[in-house]
């Protein structure tokens, strides 16, 4: 063996020569650091007094035999995946007018709305192309999403109805078009359901999700909400703004107390001027965020029942099993365009549904062209090779694998540049560090969706 | 008083990656109800 090669073997430090490069974190624990290989987002917690051995003992011989492993593992999910989901909007038509929506106005107000037949015919061509790119077996995902498809809602279910055997089937709705006869349709078709609730009451609820009149719909909400609580594919999305970011502690109660099992609380995208002027601030949003999610952890061991934040939960699981992640936003690239794609009224393709309001991201329509053709245009290149190994400041930040500088369409509406961070870059970098101080105190169990553990497996521990 | 690790490291990789892996939203965090 050469001397090099001997080196490049055996790194002796961290952080000099061939070795690796660790990055130290302080996570807010006085007596542990997390340490950080971004690359293959290798990590451990440290003791202080132990970091020795981090940067020139015992951690650097597993980083050694694991890294090959790990950044193959990093390439494969950033890089190697298939689309396996569809975004579907079978409607222009919303008939709600939220203050954030990122949808145009015009379009929400007096759009598009398809017939049966069309949905149908997309849907098939949907199907088609999902049995081509995934393994035998597979069924990709299909969500009616929004503007509002329960306007749509003929349309939706003879597509379910045609489709069952070939789709996974979602609905995302404001759920105020969901009657009782609706709602046995999609629960007796097993149809996941994603409702949006912004506040535990009507009078902040109602202020940022109301109709084209002005009218809220909280009371209409909360009943279907109580109807669905217990099925088992049922969640709900609460979009944090400045309005009711102060008030996420007690919509932790409220869902616990209705019996929700899994919420989002998604930060409002700053993709049009509505979500920019509700965006909180990171240091409110992150302070009363991590309070929220001390909530679940308190009700959970009161009740024995968890309420999973599913967002910090992928989080989460971005570090503990980069692989057993569910959503792909706060990945580099996105899951936009590569794991999933979004569908216009018009069967025009986009990356995500983030841009469907910017006709200049069609990589074409369904209808004309062949989906492979539409997945390699230059717009969707321009989402999927979109890394932050090439955005300042991501390029150099330890947990840029933990959080992917998302969202490229939010991003490029406020910076003018796919190329530059999250405006909640600062949010992002609390949850990981609150994510570490999880880990370390054992209690992922608690944050993460029931089954996590059987859907990964163990491949390495070092525990001293 | 349980003393901490001075080391802690683990890592998870999916059983079946890219089955369930990849979205923007939530729905394939909750489990299938499909019959």
């Amino acid at each position: 063996m050469t001397m090099t090669a001997e080196q490049q073997a055996t790194p002796l430090y961290a952080n000099t020569g061939f070795g690796p490069q660790l990055a130290v974190l302080e996570v807010g624990l006085t007596d542990r650091v997390a340490v950080v290989e971004p690359e293959s987002a290798f990590w451990a917690l440290v003791e202080r007094t132990a970091l020795n051995q981090a940067l020139a003992g015992s951690l650097l011989e597993d980083l050694r035999e694991q890294a090959q492993a790990f950044r193959e593992e990093m390439r494969v999910l950033r890089f190697g995946l298939k689309p396996s989901a569809a975004y579907f909007n079978p409607t222009e038509r919303c008939n709600f007018n939220c203050s954030y929506c990122y949808l145009p106005e015009a379009m929400r107000r007096d759009g598009k709305t398809m017939e049966p037949e069309e949905l149908c015919t997309a849907l098939e061509t949907l199907a088609d192309y999902f049995a081509r790119v995934l393994p035998d077996g597979d069924k990709p995902q299909l969500i009616f999403h929004g503007s509002e498809p329960m306007v749509a809602r003929e349309a939706v279910f003879a597509g379910i109805d045609r489709f069952r055997d070939r789709f996974h089937f979602g609905v995302q709705t404001n759920a105020t078009l969901l009657d009782a006869e609706a709602i046995e349709f999609l629960t007796s078709r097993g149809v996941g359901i994603g409702i949006s609730l912004d506040a535990p009451t009507a009078a902040l609820a109602d202020r940022t999700r109301k109709n084209w009149a002005g009218t809220g719909a909280f009371d209409r909400v909360v009943e279907v909400l109580d109807r669905l609580a217990a099925y088992p594919a049922f969640n709900v999305i609460t979009t944090v703004t400045s309005v009711n970011v102060d008030t996420l502690t007690e919509m932790v109660d409220f869902y616990h107390d209705h019996g929700v099992g899994v919420v989002m609380f998604n930060p409002v995208r700053c993709t049009r001027s509505g979500g920019q002027e509700l965006k909180p601030a990171n240091e409110r949003l992150a302070e009363q965020f991590l309070k929220a999610l001390d909530h679940t952890y308190e009700l959970y061991q009161k009740t024995g029942r968890k309420l999973v934040v599913a967002n910090f939960a992928n989080v989460l699981a971005g570090i503990v099993a980069p692989t057993g992640r569910r959503l792909m936003c706060d990945i580099s690239p996105c899951g936009g365009g590569r794991c999933f794609f979004a569908v216009s009224a018009h069967g025009d393709v986009f990356p995500c549904s983030e841009f469907i309001g910017f006709q200049e991201f069609s990589g074409g329509n369904l209808y004309r062209e062949p989906l492979e053709r539409i997945l390699a245009t230059e717009p969707f290149v321009q989402v999927t090779s979109r890394r932050t190994e090439t955005i300042e400041p991501c390029a150099r930040c330890a947990i840029q694998h933990f959080c992917g500088a998302p969202c490229p369409a939010e991003v490029k509406a406020v910076a003018g540049t796919m190329n530059a961070p999250s405006p909640y870059c600062g949010f992002y970098e609390e949850q990981v560090r609150h994510a570490f101080r999880v880990i370390a105190a054992g209690r992922e169990d608690a944050y993460l969706w029931s089954g996590w553990d059987q859907e990964t497996e163990e491949t390495f521990r070092r525990i001293v | 008083m349980k003393k901490s690790q001075s080391i802690l490291s683990y890592r998870r990789r999916c059983r079946r990656l890219g089955q369930g892996t990849g979205l923007s939203h939530y729905i394939l965090l909750t489990p299938k109800a499909e019959k």
